[in-house]
């Protein structure tokens, strides 16, 4: 239980920092890190619950992300809907669609599930490039609002991003803290651990699978709105990139899958190197900021393939050894 | 019209045929889902634009050279990285090769720049009729290419005592290594043996089509779509998926349209995984 | 008290007939043993009873109801329970967390299903071992736990597929003697055992597979002395020691 406060008060203290960091780096290419940092801090949990909770690997998160961000433009942009309205919407409608496409999907294990999730990201995105009502491959434009909270816009400072984004990953961490102690998490892990065992204890395996693939998709369709506020456009190369969903895999693996800190710590690490190696080398065409990101995934899965959390872990370990040989001596 | 589209699906088929051996190879011995295949067909496509501008070397002589070049960077590749993963957990064991695509990518877009490049004056150019078909005679060089060299490793797997010796690792590895067999060689050998398959495909392509970071992406992509059709682990299934696929993508890019033949092929996977959560004729593990 | 009935049940894999037409029944209070050579159709037997494969004809009825082609977890929530052959356990959670998510299915609450998970280990001598990752521990005690993950799901019927497999003596008289306990809590039970003197002696009856059929059910006296159990199967060796 001493444990548990320890860690929900390094939580809030994590949570002070991140609140007044926006007040310390102002540079508008700083705070592009710090928008970037958040959601794909947001985007690594969803995909943590769905992959590293539930044990199903998706390397097509693009597809819900791209849902997302196009649903609540379509609402602004065709319909006059508030984003905020949108934001709701892009959740509900990539929860259910996720929900609709995961129960054919929750039948495939391992890699055919890893491997299908691809094919969906890409036909998806091909949907959306030859659907003259959004644009098609141009895709659509969100119409410049005054900056407020209400209109989901914020142009002189980009702190409200950061700030709805932080507000998200909040949520979404509590989230997983309450789950990780419950049926839910318990469900979730004994599915990923052996499929067979779960049933056979009572667990409905469809249930929990379309579960975790329709809350990991909500989530990260809501993320896919941020963004396409953020960016003021939507289109299918950009919200449907096979990079995104790549990325986030990634973010969460390196951080440490299957815990709620990895994907974080993930985030906060790996999203400054990208982006600062693709300043630093100029021309985002380069390719430089990526080749790193591969050497390092490969470099993770070499040696250390629990994450960053895996190491946390092992010096947590001789930490607590190192102090029982003191307290016997 | 029909025969020129089946035509043309079973030459594309064909190429997609030995780039999925190649990765299918790779599973059966070492439960590995090379997710690099398609990264490195574009290495190999590389080289050989490399050796035909410095050298005047055809792609389509040089696929032998290529290979071999693609055998040895296999092994290296196999020595330096997929070993250490091995043992390591599913999602290491999955990612460790997305890395190394993601590398391979950037890195030829950072060296090479991102521009199309393609080979000119290669010795297989032209067209002829063959009845009422119309033949591109690079693309029948190329699938007439890829069979040879499906046809080889075939006898190489059948014939001869290290391809049985790895035949017998994938159907069981530890009773393999109980009869002594080398696993660590074998696994090595059946990742460069695996990799030289993408590298003669690369070759062999290089000699019509564009060169460029991205390229060996969809091929890639394709041949995991093809594998899984197939089911992981079986080469035969691995070609006949891949033949599969390349008639679903002409004739579906016909009649349907061009920008929909990926995701036809995508959908054609789905829908057969759906039924057949193993493949078509795949056995074994998740 | 309930019972479950199992009439004619069938189960075919393309040319061969895996479970042959097979009927019996098993009450409360009651520890019903099956054997048979390797091959009989026993862990068959038992997917289709669990759900894990649909029977190509027949019925199994528990409680008024016709279970067979359920889905394994709804067989589960009625009360049925089952051990698998080969040990299946969930490796990288630790054995308290293990029992935990059988205990969640009568106790949807964290704290009550942590408590039922507690009161289960306690009852099958493993509550020294629940910090420890299941990956960790020994096979009989990975056995043990599958009993225990069966256990926190309240069964009223539990069917255990060699579990005593590769017990030294001692371990087995603790086996025995746990299920006879299960046994007065009102549990009906199915047991596969290659170990002869350990289910011979706790089995209110035995019923012997051979080649997806039964061939004998009875007490283990009169299985014992049944010739053509004898001749499938068993040997002299047992019958001497069973008459004793």
């Amino acid at each position: 239980m001493a444990n548990n406060k320890r860690f929900i008060y390094t939580l809030l203290i994590v949570l002070g920092i991140a609140i007044v960091l926006p007040l310390v780096l102002k540079a508008r290419f700083q705070q592009h890190i710090l928008v970037l940092v958040m959601l794909y801090a947001v985007l690594g949990e969803a995909w943590n619950i769905m992959a590293g909770y539930a044990g199903m690997v998706s390397i097509g998160q693009a597809a819900f992300f791209g849902i997302g961000a196009y649903v609540s433009t379509i609402l602004f942009v065709k319909f006059q809907v508030n984003p905020w309205i949108g934001f709701i919407a892009a959740g509900l409608v990539t929860a259910a669609f996720a929900t609709v496409i995961g129960l054919p999907f929750s039948r495939l294990r391992g890699r055919y599930f890893a491997i299908g999730t691809i094919a969906l990201g890409q036909m998806i995105k091909v949907v959306f490039e030859n659907w003259p009502w959004v644009g098609g491959a141009t895709g659509m434009i969100i119409d410049m609002k005054k900056g407020s909270f209400w209109n989901f816009q914020f142009h002189a400072s980009k702190t409200g991003y950061y700030y709805i984004a932080l507000g998200m990953l909040v949520f979404v961490v509590v989230y997983i803290y309450i789950m990780e102690r419950s049926k839910m998490g318990f469900y979730f892990k004994a599915i990923r651990e052996n499929e067979d065992v779960a049933t056979g204890l009572g667990v409905n395996k469809t249930k929990y699978k379309l579960l975790a693939i329709a809350i990991s998709a909500g989530i990260t369709g809501m993320c896919g709105t941020i963004l396409a506020q953020y960016q003021l456009y939507v289109e299918p190369a950009y919200m449907f990139d096979h990079t995104i969903s790549v990325t986030i895999a990634l973010i969460a693996v390196f951080g440490g899958s299957g815990n709620i800190i990895g994907p974080i710590l993930g985030s906060v690490i790996l999203m400054p190197i990208s982006e600062l190696t693709r300043a630093w080398m100029g021309s985002s065409g380069s390719g430089i900021d990526l080749m790193i990101y591969g050497v390092f995934i490969v470099l993770m899965c070499v040696f250390e393939p629990d994450g960053l959390m895996g190491i946390a872990r092992k010096a947590g370990r001789r930490l607590e050894a190192r102090r029982e040989k003191e307290v016997a001596a | 019209m029909i025969l020129q589209l089946l035509t043309g699906g079973v030459l594309l088929g064909c190429v997609y045929g030995l780039v999925s051996m190649g990765l299918s190879l790779i599973y059966g011995v070492m439960g590995i889902v090379n997710f690099a295949h398609g990264a490195l067909v574009m290495l190999a496509m590389y080289v050989s634009y490399w050796l035909n501008t410095y050298v005047s070397l055809d792609p389509v002589i040089g696929t032998p050279i290529i290979a071999l070049i693609m055998f040895g960077f296999g092994m290296i590749l196999y020595k330096l990285v997929i070993k250490r993963v091995l043992k390591g957990p599913f999602l290491a064991r999955m990612l460790v090769t997305f890395g190394l695509s993601i590398f391979f990518i950037n890195m030829a877009q950072f060296l090479w720049s991102p521009d199309y490049r393609n080979i000119q004056g290669a010795i297989s150019k032209g067209t002829f009729m063959l009845g009422s078909v119309f033949i591109e005679l690079p693309k029948l060089v190329a699938s007439v290419g890829s069979l040879i060299v499906a046809a080889l490793i075939y006898w190489f797997l059948r014939k001869t005592k290290t391809g049985l010796a790895i035949q017998a690792i994938s159907i069981d590895r530890s009773a393999a290594s109980l009869m002594g067999i080398n696993l660590e060689k074998l696994n090595a050998i059946a990742f460069g043996i695996g990799i030289a398959c993408a590298g003669a495909a690369g070759s062999l392509l290089a000699s019509y089509y564009y060169i460029f970071p991205d390229v060996g992406t969809m091929f890639g992509l394709v041949a995991l779509v093809a594998v899984a059709l197939g089911g992981f682990g079986s080469t035969e299934g691995a070609l006949i998926g891949a033949i599969l696929i390349g008639i679903i993508e002409t004739l579906g890019g016909f009649y349907i349209g061009p920008e929909y033949k990926y995701a036809l092929i995508f959908l054609s996977y789905v829908l057969i995984v759906i039924v057949r959560p193993k493949g078509l004729m795949g056995w074994g593990a998740d | 008290m309930s019972e479950l009935v199992v009439k004619n049940v069938t189960k075919r894999f393309g040319g061969l007939t895996a479970v042959n037409d097979v009927s019996f029944s098993v009450k409360s209070g009651e520890i019903l043993g099956l054997i048979g050579p390797n091959g009989a159709g026993k862990t068959t037997l038992f997917s289709c009873l669990t759900g894990f494969h649909r029977p190509d004809a027949g019925s199994v009825v528990f409680e008024g109801r016709d279970i067979a082609g359920w889905s394994p977890n709804n067989i589960c929530s009625i009360g049925i329970a089952r051990t698998f052959q080969v040990v299946q356990i969930l490796q990288g959670m630790t054995v308290l967390e293990n029992v935990q998510v059988g205990a969640f299915l009568r106790y949807p609450g964290a704290a009550a299903a942590r408590d039922k998970a507690i009161k289960v280990l306690e009852k099958v001598g493993m509550s020294k071992r629940a910090p420890v990752k299941a990956v960790n521990l020994t096979l009989p005690e990975k056995k043990r736990l599958e009993v225990a993950m069966c256990l926190a799901t309240d069964p009223k019927v539990l069917m255990l597929d060699e579990s005593m497999a590769g017990l030294t003596p001692t371990e087995i008289q603790e086996a025995t003697s746990m299920l006879r306990q299960l046994r007065e809590d009102g549990l009906a039970l199915i047991v596969v055992e290659h170990v002869m003197e350990a289910i011979m002696p706790i089995s209110d009856r035995i019923m012997v597979l051979d080649s997806g059929a039964k061939i004998a059910e009875g007490t283990p006296r009169e299985i014992a002395s049944n010739e053509r159990v004898i001749s499938a199967y068993l040997g002299d060796k047992y019958v001497k020691r069973c008459k004793v």
